[in-house]
């Protein structure tokens, strides 16, 4: 106990251990890590000292998300960091998912909101079997409902 | 020992590995929703096909005023004054809406012409004409989904007014004056909902001077304002408390040589907020903008409209024959629509028609800027690009998207 209390406060900036649901570690700076409102509470709530468990992201995904924690607290200019988004986020689809789900457990607004825009784009144009095709979307219409649906809104099928 | 050791139970067996992050993603209405928000209004429509879940997701109120939400006028409708049933003109006031939803009114197979007489928070309100028969048809449209719905024929209508605050409500409100059959001057009103059906009668019967303007009222922040021609009062309704009153014009202008009759040259609601510009009695080149207070309880002079700083900066505005109809400027335009800024509060410009041109003149520096050219295709006038000489005034709507059910 007096060991901790006489640990002077360190000038070289805290890193927090982040633990995936694989069980690798990952050690961000607190200040690039705590972007995540998911972390940021959860090391309020004490495991700051000790490994924070991430049970929901795998390695592969967290080491892309601590990238874009790195680079979001690296200081860049808004011009590099748009560049650099636009790059993060032209990735496979499967790997967009991914971290689309691991960003809104982690709750990185930003970062969210950048991804969700990527899908949008992606998808905007498809029809809406390729829809179900790219989600794994079972079509549980009749075939009248369907074409129910389809009638009412003819002209955006145009 | 002392305690049974709780058994991990491990579900890697069960677990269903073969439920891909895609499908979680789909089964996450939250995050369905942030991505289904950025998408066009069209991928929305043709997307409710996917699955019942998709179907519910894009048809919820709370989705469509989510979406709502980020459209402010993208658009407005211009038509001929006086000529109803003219092509419409669309001028897109941003880049990803420049094409016309619509040019005529042919949504529905109705026999009659069918002319626009509002547009509210993203819903139209249409009638048709007969000209033989004094009963005309109302139709509630939204020219973003391409839906419409028919409002129960009803007598003696004079005219109709579209209460919509998708903020407020997903529901909508037509409300109707009616002429009493045997008294003059005498009117009811009558509230048609979207939620509970019929026509029903409000209030009872009331009298109005004969200059009222029923054919449209203006609806803003739950009340629709008619005005009165000759001056003096407006007429407000408010719609949830079903009240009628009578609100104060802007005072009179300083009249010159004796009475004359007040013309309102601009009557209308921008973002919540009611303006009124008067046609000055006299030669200005300064025009007072009037906004209503938002307890209704009258009126101020937001700004000023320069004319000379504009024509300074657009001379193709400048009459070059001597003014006919336009006694009190030498200059040709028409006040389109004012736009507030959305996060300053005190940007706010207003949108011209000038000979030609669409343009944006910001109150706060006077400064004027092209938004667009603007060539309008009017019937029987076979003229060229459009100056100071053939200049025509339009009736105006506004355009907003919207995923509203009607």
């Amino acid at each position: 106990m007096a060991s901790s209390e006489s640990t002077t406060t360190s000038t070289t900036t805290k890193v927090l251990r982040l633990k995936s649901s694989d069980n690798e570690i990952f050690g961000v700076e607190e200040k690039a890590a705590l972007q995540s409102e998911t972390i940021k509470s959860l090391a309020e709530d004490g495991y700051s000292e000790d490994v924070i468990p991430l049970f929901n992201v795998e390695k592969k995904t967290l080491a892309k998300i601590v990238e874009w924690l790195n680079k979001h607290a690296s200081g860049s200019s808004k011009e590099e960091l748009k560049r650099w988004d636009a790059d993060f986020v032209d990735v496979d689809k499967d790997v967009l998912y991914d971290l689309l789900l691991a960003s809104n457990y982690l709750n990185i607004e930003v970062l969210l909101h950048q991804l969700a825009q990527k899908v949008a784009d992606m998808i905007k144009g498809k029809k809406p079997e390729e829809i179900r095709q790219l989600f794994g979307i079972k079509n549980d219409f009749t075939p009248e409902e369907e074409a129910e649906i389809r009638r009412e809104n003819a002209w955006a099928f145009e | 020992m002392l305690s049974s050791k709780r058994t991990k139970i491990r579900l890697s067996s069960c677990q269903p590995s073969f439920l891909l992050s895609a499908e979680i993603l789909a089964n996450n209405e939250d995050l369905l929703a942030e991505i289904l928000l950025r998408l066009p209004i069209k991928s929305l429509l043709k997307f409710k096909c996917v699955s019942k879940n998709w179907l519910s997701l894009i048809s919820n109120p709370r989705f469509s005023h989510r979406r709502n939400d980020n459209s402010p006028c993208c658009g407005l409708f211009l038509v001929e004054c006086g000529s109803p049933y003219a092509e419409y003109q669309f001028v897109a006031l941003d880049s990803s809406h420049s094409k016309a939803p619509f040019k005529h009114l042919t949504f529905v197979n109705d026999p009659s012409e069918i002319e626009l007489i509002q547009s509210c928070n993203g819903l139209l309100l249409c009638r048709s004409f007969r000209p033989s028969g004094p009963d005309r048809t109302y139709y509630v449209y939204n020219p973003t989904t391409k839906q419409y719905t028919i409002l129960p024929r009803l007598r003696r209508v004079l005219g109709a007014a579209l209460a919509f605050d998708p903020s407020n409500s997903p529901h909508y409100k037509v409300i109707c004056v009616r002429k009493r059959r045997s008294l003059q001057h005498h009117y009811q009103i009558e509230i048609y909902s979207s939620n509970n059906g019929p026509w029903r009668v409000s209030g009872t019967p009331f009298t109005a001077e004969d200059q009222m303007v029923f054919k449209s009222g203006v609806f803003c922040n739950g009340v629709i304002h008619w005005l009165n021609v000759s001056g003096g009062t407006l007429l407000c309704f408010d719609v949830d408390g079903e009240q009628l009153k009578e609100t104060p014009m802007p005072p009179a202008p300083q009249i010159d040589d004796g009475l004359e009759q007040r013309q309102v040259w601009y009557f209308g609601e921008s973002q919540g907020r009611l303006h009124l510009v008067e046609l000055p009695p006299q030669a200005t080149t300064q025009l007072d903008v009037h906004e209503m207070r938002a307890d209704c309880s009258g009126w101020f002079v937001k700004c000023r409209i320069d004319l000379d700083a504009i024509a300074g900066a657009f001379p193709e505005m400048i009459m070059s024959s001597s003014p006919n109809f336009w006694e009190v400027t030498s200059y040709a335009f028409e006040i389109l629509v004012f736009v507030r800024g959305e996060r300053e509060e005190n940007s706010f410009s207003v949108l011209l028609h000038i000979p030609g041109k669409v343009i944006r003149y910001d109150f706060k520096d006077k400064s004027s800027t092209t938004l667009c050219d603007f060539n309008p295709t009017v019937e029987g006038l076979d003229f060229g690009p459009e100056n100071e000489s053939n200049f025509v005034m339009f009736d105006v709507y506004q355009y907003i998207e919207s995923l509203s059910c009607v």
